[in-house]
């Protein structure tokens, strides 16, 4: 089956004031099925965010791509032109954020700004009120939102006319950059589940940038676990909250609060998020893992595959070195 | 049990331009023991950051009473208010906002120590807070902008021991933290409690921390209390449809949720309630002892 | 401080320089007792209205040491000079003079620079009555770019205080200090100024009308600084830092002057920088009319009314404006310098 977004070996890098090249994002790989949902799950600073920018072709300035391409419905959207972006942009992907009142205009109506998101040429106005209508539909709000200003609406039905606007378009994927965190915690439930039914209904892939790893087990197809811009780990939920294969995930579940009795002590993770100024030699996760060994110390895991799995450690595959330290 | 607050009937209005009417404390009647951490489960809207800053002082009730060792709060002015603030303390939920920008860290810790300390007393015992939190005290003179969220996080706490209070106001703490941070921000809180025989308010809307971190738990819906006792009796067995729906909800379980339109003088949750009556649309449920120590505000019971 | 000026030397070159020609231009204002050829009330009957007679430093295309060339009077009535080259007056230093008081005690005959027996060196001319304008220029200076400086802190400080007050405990304090602050700033500025000054007997001692213009400028000017501070601090009020510090029990006071008023300055420093030039066109502007600063003390305003208005001045000794052109360029300085500051503050941009 095509797949709908192939990044491949995506290296990002900034340039400081001083003119350095500081490396963000090192050779991201992920790929996404027509009618699948991937979470990018990290904490701040692992790179999630600025790999959605990057499909999206919203990279800040002084942030660039190195190396490596990202295929989205099989072009490649590195080397697209800023039309061909306008293009591909709304039409083959749509966009949501965290905070939907940012990303609305306050003085237009939630109608009149859907209608404005509509490409399709050679409509008459009447058609795309319709449309718009019946997207409004499918988002789970009434007709009359149509009129309404972003003020009058609440949190969750605001973000629902984010996401109406984003798939206006019939757009092939979906990128949702952490769409739930802002919203109270029953309003987001129907969100995840308005994502969840649209897939099917209007087919759409989903990548879903989120922290919350609870969340992304709960209703995505795959987890890719980001750290100090790599991607340490991609499996199938179940696979990745049952028996994680990289250190990082494993110590990351240890830190969700619901796998402790009361009173009990959770067990953190050494140390911080290294700043990617300064990251370490070998693998990036070494200072702070329990099993790290000497070559750890030394380079820096290759992805390796195991059963349709991914994972960036050198616990794995043919590298794993008979001399083992703590 | 020693009693350490004790709020009756407290509420708290505020009046918007149109003359319209926000009650954003209905009633609230409650008791928070001694050593115990009592969490405040709820969406916005609830109430739940009002009842937090009313109980330390920093907005008056409309009415009501409150009680702090059996001394009544409400009325209390000028200098006496002032030396009993010192009692209690909070920590807020946005690390980046509640310091201030233009303060050292050490001058911030050092601002809530007692009068009668010579200075440099003060700098040694802003030197053990920081520590104690896991600052290193040597990067004590750096601004708040040169530390992560986690860490600034460490020196709201730092400071809000600062007065030695024997009672702390959460929150959302950990809201704004990465998950591994809050794990690290989470036993921190439980550390300092044991140390200093703390009695904490923790308020949060996540679920799987309360369930975690609190003893006894009130659940809140817009300005009330609906469902209020014991941690393990409020999570395994809710009795109120609103906190059956936030545990799903925080479990990824589905849930039915049809909002009804249409403003009414009884239960304020009648509007979303799937079990909703006649009864629910006219008169507002008193919180009734269901069982030993666990109180629903709920007609179906 | 000087974290701030290397930050702007970076961000800003225009700032920049504006903040060094200002220090200079100041300098010159404090040492002008030092700096000029002449006091400023010295008449040189003969050579009223003369135009700018500078050095020149090259003769019969050699590099000499500077001098400068006598003054024919050609026509006394029409108030004509030429330049009589067969009269050389070397520029020396240290020159002799009319006694007079450095500082106001120290007593001397000394100047740094000038010329002997009947050379003069006007280096901007002479206005009406003969009087050096480089050196009126120069004490000048010291009115109007001082009162710039002192209204201006008079202003801060009302505005911060009353402002701040206001903003931060509310009601009814709130509500009187901002009718009061609204009635002040319905008046347009220029008009108020007249009238206050009018209020006041128009033969007063130059002391006593050089501190009534201070006086006048910084009660007119606290108004809108006040209700900007009062804006500023209504939000700062809500931030989480200023409730914990509440929290803390710490007093009124102490929270307005360590948290609310600190996290104004940025705003309050660059208000201030560009609302100097207010005043000292305020001044200027007074002077002119003959309500501010009398003869024979000079200031740039009182300078330039003997000027305006007069159209054989204008058209026939245009030097007489250069003191406009200060106030010019003065003004243009503190505007660069005040978006620089306004820039270099903003923790945004840090």
């Amino acid at each position: 089956m095509e797949e709908i977004l192939n990044i491949k070996g995506l290296e990002v890098v900034l340039k400081d004031i001083r003119g350095d090249e500081i490396k963000i994002l090192y050779s991201v790989d992920l790929s996404i099925k027509k009618k699948e949902s991937l979470a990018l799950v990290g904490e701040s600073g692992s790179g999630k965010t600025i790999t959605a920018r990057t499909v999206m072709g919203l990279l800040p300035e002084h942030m660039s791509v190195k190396k490596g391409e990202v295929f989205l419905c099989g072009r490649d959207v590195l080397k697209a032109s800023q039309q061909e972006l306008r293009d591909i942009r709304g039409v083959k992907a749509g966009f949501i954020f965290q905070e939907p009142s940012s990303y609305l205009n306050p003085v237009f109506t939630a109608g009149s700004q859907i209608y404005e998101a509509i490409k399709k040429e050679g409509l008459k106005g009447d058609e795309k009120k319709a449309m718009c209508m019946k997207v409004l539909k499918d988002v789970g709000l009434t007709e009359d939102v149509y009129w309404r200003y972003p003020h009058q609406l609440s949190g969750g039905m605001q973000q629902r006319v984010m996401i109406a606007m984003a798939i206006v378009n019939h757009p092939f994927l979906l990128i949702a950059d952490e769409p739930t965190t802002a919203l109270d915690v029953t309003t987001a439930a129907g969100i995840i589940e308005l994502l969840k039914n649209l897939t099917e209904s209007y087919g759409l892939s989903l990548l879903f940038i989120t922290h919350d790893i609870s969340l992304a087990a709960s209703f995505t197809d795959k987890i890719a676990v980001m750290y100090a811009g790599r991607i340490v780990e991609a499996s199938h939920p179940l696979r990745i909250m049952g028996s994680p294969l990289h250190p990082y995930t494993e110590k990351l579940i240890a830190c969700l609060p619901e796998r402790y009795k009361p009173g009990e002590r959770i067990k953190t993770i050494e140390g911080a998020v290294p700043d990617f100024r300064s990251l370490p030699e070998g693998c990036p996760f070494h200072p702070r893992c329990p099993y790290q060994m000497d070559i750890c110390r030394r380079k820096e895991p290759p992805a390796i595959t195991i059963d349709g799995f991914t994972v960036r450690c050198f616990r794995y595959g043919d590298n794993v070195e008979t001399d083992r330290c703590e | 049990m020693e009693i350490m607050w004790k709020l009756i009937d407290v509420s708290k209005r505020y009046h918007t331009g149109k003359g319209r009417e926000i009650l954003a404390l209905d009633r609230i009647g409650m008791e928070i023991y001694k050593g115990e951490t009592f969490g405040v489960i709820g969406e916005s809207g609830s109430g739940k950051t009002t009842l937090g800053k009313v109980m330390v002082g920093l907005i008056e009730p409309s009415e009501g009473r409150i009680y702090f060792r059996d001394r009544c709060l409400t009325g209390l002015k000028g200098k006496e208010l002032l030396n009993l603030r010192k009692e209690f303390q909070i920590v807020f939920q946005d690390p980046y906002k509640s310091l201030n920008p233009r303060m050292r860290v050490k001058d911030a810790v050092m601002e809530g120590i007692r009068k009668g300390m010579g200075r440099k007393e003060k700098r040694e015992k802003v030197k053990e807070l920081l520590s104690m939190v896991g600052i290193e005290p040597k990067i004590m003179d750096n601004y708040p902008h040169q530390f992560s969220g986690g860490e600034r996080q460490r020196i709201s706490i730092a400071r809000a021991l600062s007065t030695s209070p024997s009672f702390i106001v959460c929150d959302e703490p950990t809201s704004n933290l990465d998950l591994s941070v809050q794990a690290k921000i989470l036993n921190l809180f439980m550390e300092l409690k044991e140390k200093f025989h703390l009695t904490y308010l923790f308020i949060s809307h996540n679920i799987k921390v309360m369930d975690f971190i609190a003893d006894r738990v009130a659940v809140m819906f817009k300005g009330r209390i609906v469902e209020y006792g014991k941690r393990e009796d409020v999570m395994k067995h809710p009795l109120h449809p609103y906190t059956e729906v936030l545990i799903s909800s925080a479990f990824f379980k589905k849930v039915e949720i049809i909002e009804k339109e249409g403003i009414t003088s009884g239960c304020a949750f009648s509007s979303l309630c799937p079990y909703v009556k006649e009864r629910c649309y006219i008169e507002k449920p008193e919180l009734k002892e269901v069982e030993k120590g666990h109180l629903v505000a709920c007609f179906r019971i | 401080m000087k974290v701030l000026i290397k930050r702007l030397k970076k961000r800003n070159t225009l700032s920049y320089i504006s903040l060094w020609f200002l220090v200079f231009l100041y300098g010159l204002a404090i040492l002008a007792d030092l700096i000029t050829p002449y006091p400023y009330d010295l008449q040189h009957r003969q050579y009223a209205l003369c135009p700018p007679v500078l050095p020149h430093i090259f003769y019969n295309s050699r590099l000499v040491r500077p001098f400068v060339y006598g003054i024919e009077v050609v026509n006394p009535a029409l108030k004509e000079y030429k330049e009589d080259t067969s009269r050389i007056y070397p520029v020396r230093f240290f020159v002799k003079g009319p006694e007079r008081k450095l500082f106001g005690f120290i007593k001397t005959e000394r100047y740094l620079f000038g010329t002997e027996g009947e050379g003069r060196i006007f280096l901007f001319g002479t206005d009406n009555q003969g009087r050096d304008i480089f050196s009126r220029v120069l004490y000048g200076a010291r009115i109007s770019l001082s009162i710039g400086i002192i209204g201006v802190s008079i202003s801060f400080i009302l505005g911060l205080l009353i402002g701040g007050l206001s903003g931060y405990f509310g009601g009814w304090l709130d509500t009187l200090m901002m009718r009061v602050v609204e009635l002040i700033m319905m008046f347009p500025f220029f008009y108020l100024m007249l009238a206050l000054r009018a209020v006041f007997p128009p033969n007063l001692s130059s002391l006593q009308v050089y501190l009534l213009i201070v006086v006048i400028l910084s009660l007119i000017g606290w108004a809108s600084l006040a209700r900007i501070i009062r804006g500023m601090v209504l939000s700062i009020r809500e931030e989480e830092y200023v409730m914990a510090a509440r929290a803390l029990g710490l007093s009124s006071f102490r929270i307005i002057t360590r948290h609310i008023l600190p996290n104004t300055f940025s705003y309050t420093i660059t208000a201030i920088t560009l609302s100097i030039p207010d005043y000292i066109i305020g001044e200027s502007a007074l002077s002119l009319l003959g309500l501010g600063i009398q003869e024979p003390y000079p200031s740039w305003g009182n300078m330039l009314s003997v000027a305006v208005g007069n159209l054989r001045i204008l058209t026939g000794a245009p030097w007489m404006l250069i003191p406009g052109f200060f106030i010019f360029l003065t003004v243009l300085a503190f505007n660069f310098l005040g978006d620089g500051i306004r820039d270099v503050t903003d923790p945004k941009n840090w």
